[in-house]
């Protein structure tokens, strides 16, 4: 029989890690605390089912997952939304004149790679993640994080089309792109 | 021919799926005579690459952490809880 730690001990040996992993994922620290906090109680409800084939925390980040995703899913539904049914959004609008064309600056990054080491870089381009509309942010964990395919990300976020998914997508890149454009990569940025 | 809207949605559905050999070719076209587009193509390339690593970077950062209320609260709950 594997043994666990006293749960009474779970807060602070991985309280943190859980909650990172979470709001990660979610973007909003009360959500984020409700998850660790369900977690836990879960795995104490569960405990007779840890097989001790993985670490406490292993198998703790697993439950957070499945609880993640019941709360994605739930948020999903609940919120109204209006798809790719807009032709154009402001943030479009801002970019492209009538005839589709570039109303903005699309300056050349030069050497991007070199970002790749500075932990602010990341710090910065997270920062975009939070700043994109709450259902895009969650495509973008789901799409370029998890490398899900678009019929299972249409499933879990609840599109009627490919199609729809693909636009959505191609909108989300735009405002990423334009963020970090302004506060890394172009000429104002530093 | 392709606007550069049109353009920049073909650029992002690269990424997801094999375009049409006539969009592949509008593509094509486009890119050879607008640099805005050249650029964005490169930019969006590179984010797509990189942001698998996102998670990792921005966990590794320690930054964030459950408040100790929270903690205290959380405790609090396990300790009712029937074992
Ligand atoms: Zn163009």
């Amino acid at each position: 029989m594997p043994t666990l730690t006293d749960p009474n001990l779970w807060p602070d040996l991985y309280g943190d890690a859980l909650y990172r992993h979470a709001l990660f994922r979610l973007r909003d620290p009360m959500a984020a605390e409700e998850m660790v906090q369900e977690t836990f109680l879960a795995a104490l409800q569960g405990r007779d089912r840890f097989a001790g084939n993985s670490a406490e925390k292993t198998w703790l980040i697993g439950i957070l997952k499945h609880k993640i995703i019941d709360h994605l899913r739930k948020t999903i539904r609940e919120r109204p939304h209006n798809e790719a049914s807009q032709p154009f959004d402001e943030m479009e609008e801002s970019c492209f004149d009538d005839s589709g064309h570039w109303q903005i600056k699309v300056g050349r990054w030069s050497n991007p790679d070199n970002a790749l080491d500075n932990e602010q870089f990341w710090r910065t381009l997270n920062d975009c993640v939070s700043r994109l509309p709450p259902r895009m942010a969650t495509l973008f964990i789901l799409r370029e994080i998890d490398g899900l395919e678009s019929e299972a990300i249409c499933q879990e976020m609840a599109l009627s089309s490919t199609n729809n998914l693909w636009t959505m997508l191609s909108r989300m890149r735009l405002r990423l792109r334009q963020c970090l454009e302004l506060n890394w990569f172009g000429d104002g940025a530093k | 021919m392709l606007n550069c809207k049109q353009t920049t949605d073909l650029i992002s559905h690269s990424l997801e799926h094999t375009l049409t050999l006539r969009q592949q070719l509008g593509l094509k076209l486009h890119l050879l005579m607008c640099h805005l587009c050249r650029n964005y193509a490169h930019q969006l390339r590179f984010l797509h690459r990189i942001a698998p690593s996102l998670n990792a970077h921005i966990e590794a950062q320690h930054e964030q952490t459950l408040s100790a209320t929270a903690k205290a609260k959380i405790r609090a709950k396990i300790k009712d809880h029937p074992h």
